[in-house]
Order: C-alpha cells, then sequence, then structure tokens
C-alpha cells in the first residue's frame, strides 16, 4: 500500500493532546488568581508571559478588555525620543553591562535615576532594569495581540 | 538543493488581506489535482479560511500544521497531520485552526523561522527511503501564509520552492504587492532555490472589452514595481469563483473554463519545478 493509500485509508485518526486556546481567559487569568494578592515589586505588575499568568487584580470582562486594562496600567512611555551621545569608553561600558543583563540602554537609564534618586545600589539598578524589560516585552505581546483580535473581530463583522 | 523527486511548495505571497492568496492557492492545487497529480494543500493562516473552505474542520485533538511546527518528526510524523480532502481523489491537506496563531511564539523563539517548515514538509532530519517520503508522494504542495509579516509569514516565505504574488488591482494591491516584493528581496539570499514566478493581478474589473481605469492604473504600476516579464495574466472580478470555492469545485466545472487560465499561466511556470513523472500528466502549455 502506497503511502497516500495509507492516509486516504486511514481507519484510525492520529490524536495529539487537545490544544489550549493561548486566549482562552480561564487560561490568561487561571482561576483564583483574579483575586490573589499583587505581587510586591517595586514598580507595579510582575511581568509574565501570554498565555500563562497576567497580573492580577484586573477588573472582569472581555479578554481584550483584560487585556487594555493591563496596558493601562502600566506607566506610559513618552512619545518624545530622546538622541544620547555617549563617550566611546562609556558607551562600550554601557554597551557591556546591558548585554550582559539582558537590558537595554533606555530601561538601563530609567532604572538608574529611579534607584539612584533613593540612594541604592547598583545591583537594584540591574535589577529594576530588568523588570522594566519585562514589562515592556509584555506591553509589546499585548498591543500585537490586542490589534490581532481587534483584526479578527472586524474580521468576524465583515 | 531539493531531489528533483519531491514535490516543490508553491507559496502565494501577500501582506494584506483579500489580494487573493487562499483563492489562487486552492484554485491552482484543484486544477493540478485534476489531472490526476496529487497535491497536498497547507493551510498556514490562523484565520483558518483554507481549511473552512476544503470542508474540513479539525478536533482539539487531531494534529495540525502547529504540531508539524512544534514537534519533531518522531513526535507528530508529518504523514500523521496529512487529511484526506473529503470528495477529493487527489486533494490532501494539513490543517489549521486559530491556535495556530501560538506557532508564532515558538517560531519567534526558535530563531529560525525561515528554515522550520521546510525541514518538516521536506523531512530533511529524517533517513527515510524514497517512497517513505511524504513530499515524494505528491507533485506539488501549496502552503497558504497569512497576511501579515508575522513568523508564520516567514515560514512559509521559506519554505518555498516558488513564490507567486497575487495583489488586487487597486491601490491595496499595489501598496501589498511592494511590502511583499520588499520581504522577498529581503529573504531571497536565504532562500537561493526558490524563484518569483510572478504578479498576479486578482480582481481586475472590466467594462466591455476595456478595464476600467482603476485596474488598468494598478497594473500600471504593478508592471513598473515588477516588470513586464514578472507580470502573469489578471485573475478577473467574477462571482464564478466565489462560487467555485464555496461548491469546492473549479471555474470549468461551472462552465467557465476561460477563468482558469491565469492560473493555468501559473501552472505553466510551475511546471519544471514538478518531478518528471507528473508534468508529463500537465496539458501543454497554454497560449496567451
Amino acid at each position: 500500500m502506497s503511502l497516500l493509500d495509507e492516509i486516504r485509508n486511514a481507519t484510525t485518526k492520529a490524536t495529539v493532546p487537545p490544544r489550549a486556546n493561548p486566549l482562552d481567559p480561564a487560561i490568561v487569568v487561571a482561576p483564583g488568581q483574579s483575586t490573589s494578592p499583587e505581587p510586591e515589586t517595586p514598580h507595579g505588575h510582575a511581568p509574565a508571559a501570554l498565555g500563562t499568568a497576567v497580573p492580577t487584580g484586573i477588573a472582569g470582562g472581555s479578554e481584550l478588555q483584560q487585556l487594555q486594562d493591563e496596558l493601562d496600567s502600566y506607566p506610559r512611555v513618552s512619545d518624545k525620543k530622546v538622541t544620547l551621545r555617549l563617550e566611546e569608553e562609556v558607551l562600550e561600558s554601557l554597551d557591556e553591562t546591558c548585554r550582559e543583563h539582558g537590558i537595554t540602554i533606555e530601561t538601563y537609564l530609567e532604572a538608574l535615576h529611579t534607584v539612584i534618586a533613593t540612594q541604592l545600589s547598583h545591583e537594584q539598578v540591574i535589577s529594576d532594569a530588568k523588570q522594566r524589560v519585562d514589562r515592556r516585552r509584555r506591553i509589546g505581546t499585548i498591543r500585537s495581540t490586542l490589534t490581532k483580535l481587534k483584526n479578527l473581530q472586524s474580521g468576524f463583522r465583515r | 538543493m531539493k531531489d528533483a523527486t519531491l514535490a516543490p511548495v508553491l507559496v502565494p505571497m501577500g501582506l494584506a488581506g483579500g489580494q487573493g492568496k487562499t483563492t489562487i492557492g486552492m484554485m491552482v492545487g484543484r486544477i493540478v489535482a485534476s489531472y490526476g497529480i496529487p497535491v497536498l494543500l497547507v493551510d498556514a493562516d490562523p484565520q483558518a479560511s483554507m481549511t473552512a473552505f476544503l470542508g474540513l474542520r479539525p478536533g482539539a485533538d487531531s494534529p495540525t500544521l502547529l504540531e508539524v511546527i512544534t514537534q519533531q518528526e518522531r513526535t507528530v510524523p508529518l504523514q500523521s497531520t496529512i487529511v484526506p480532502v473529503p470528495g477529493e481523489e487527489n486533494l490532501f491537506a494539513i490543517a489549521a485552526d486559530d491556535n495556530l496563531e501560538s506557532a508564532n511564539h515558538y517560531l519567534a523563539a526558535s530563531g529560525m523561522s525561515l528554515t522550520v517548515l521546510r525541514n518538516r514538509l521536506y523531512q530533511t532530519k529524517e533517513n527515510l527511503p524514497p517512497e517513505r517520503q511524504v513530499a515524494a508522494q505528491f507533485g506539488l504542495i501549496v502552503v497558504d501564509p497569512p497576511p501579515e509579516r508575522s513568523h508564520l509569514a516567514l515560514t512559509a516565505l521559506g519554505a518555498a520552492s516558488a513564490w507567486v504574488i497575487p495583489a488586487e488591482a487597486n491601490v491595496k494591491g499595489a501598496q501589498s504587492l511592494l511590502r511583499t516584493k520588499d520581504l522577498i528581496e529581503a529573504y531571497r539570499d536565504m532562500v537561493p532555490e526558490a524563484k518569483l514566478l510572478g504578479v498576479v493581478p486578482f480582481r481586475a474589473r472590466w467594462v466591455g472589452r476595456n478595464p476600467t481605469e482603476t485596474t488598468r492604473e494598478s497594473i500600471d504600476v504593478m508592471r513598473q514595481i515588477i516588470g513586464e516579464e514578472l507580470l502573469l495574466p489578471h485573475v478577473l472580478e467574477s462571482d464564478v469563483y466565489k462560487r467555485a470555492i464555496n461548491k469546492r469545485t473549479l471555474p470549468a466545472k461551472l462552465g467557465d473554463p476561460e477563468l482558469q487560465y491565469p492560473l493555468m499561466a501559473i501552472i505553466d511556470r510551475l511546471r519544471p519545478q514538478m518531478p518528471q513523472q507528473f508534468q508529463s500528466l500537465l496539458p501543454k502549455p497554454v497560449e496567451p
């Protein structure tokens, strides 16, 4: 029997573990999570991967609204662009630090300003910047998901 | 380099919705299958339009393209993901559902979007005899990509042996063509075997013996963008295509064989890439 005939005549269908809808509200906000206390972080919500959990304390409603609420809960990043020109050695050192910790110069500077203002240590600056990187990643994921959901909805309306 | 006994992968690319990717991919697949050539249709769009048009409704535990992309051959063999299209002798499919969206996250993390689907379809990591190689059983594989610049679109682009760009005969279509051409050119060096067959102006409108001004102007713009050689015959705006899709048949079977002419022109350009034994089943090239 040829491979095509095997496909045509397959008597038992192959199965895989049931796929979970990554945008299913039951998964996005796991049961019991919506009322649990907010994790303590210095600058708001703890980051989370889409499809596992989102920051808690979000009001009910559609998943679209939940994502929008979460997006609104993050500090707004200014539209104003700031161009930085740094001494080569400083930039090199800054680049190396950021590469080493998986953060960006923007978030490093944000965190540096915030932390130095309260006279805390350099390690705390790095820790703060890491949280900001995660948060921006989360914001990007949400924006992308919102756009796709809205496109899907407008597709259905058509 | 792709073995000449393996089916080529045709990918209609277009970075906007409604450009005719699914229509052209399905019609080309149906026409080729109508000559007794086995064709595999792969739905790579989470909107799963092609899956629905083929009358397939994958269950939550049926393997789909998501598993092809995210699992290895030893876990989910390619063969197990292929289903025969109901009522068709030579048409087969790998279906999708909206969970395919998750594949974008997997591909983004893999860093190998361009090669994942190609490697799976051609089972490049397996040491299989020709009679067990899926791509050796088919004369043509068609992948229907999503309409946005996503990792799924990139993995479809990278799986191609041949691209065709359908573009609506209006301003949106011309813009889509520009963006799609740029995307293909950006990755062309990394998919050196793939060939751009051409651009198909889609839903061209004619009044009497003349194209409407919008159609004529937009086709002129497309000619400037892509060049005369790559401008393929246009697909007319016609309800017959929509009826053919809904009735799961071809325009010729609805009494309009001439509407298949632009699709045959694509097949003619694709023919040299098809395995020899299947090329001989196709009719002689169409005359313009």
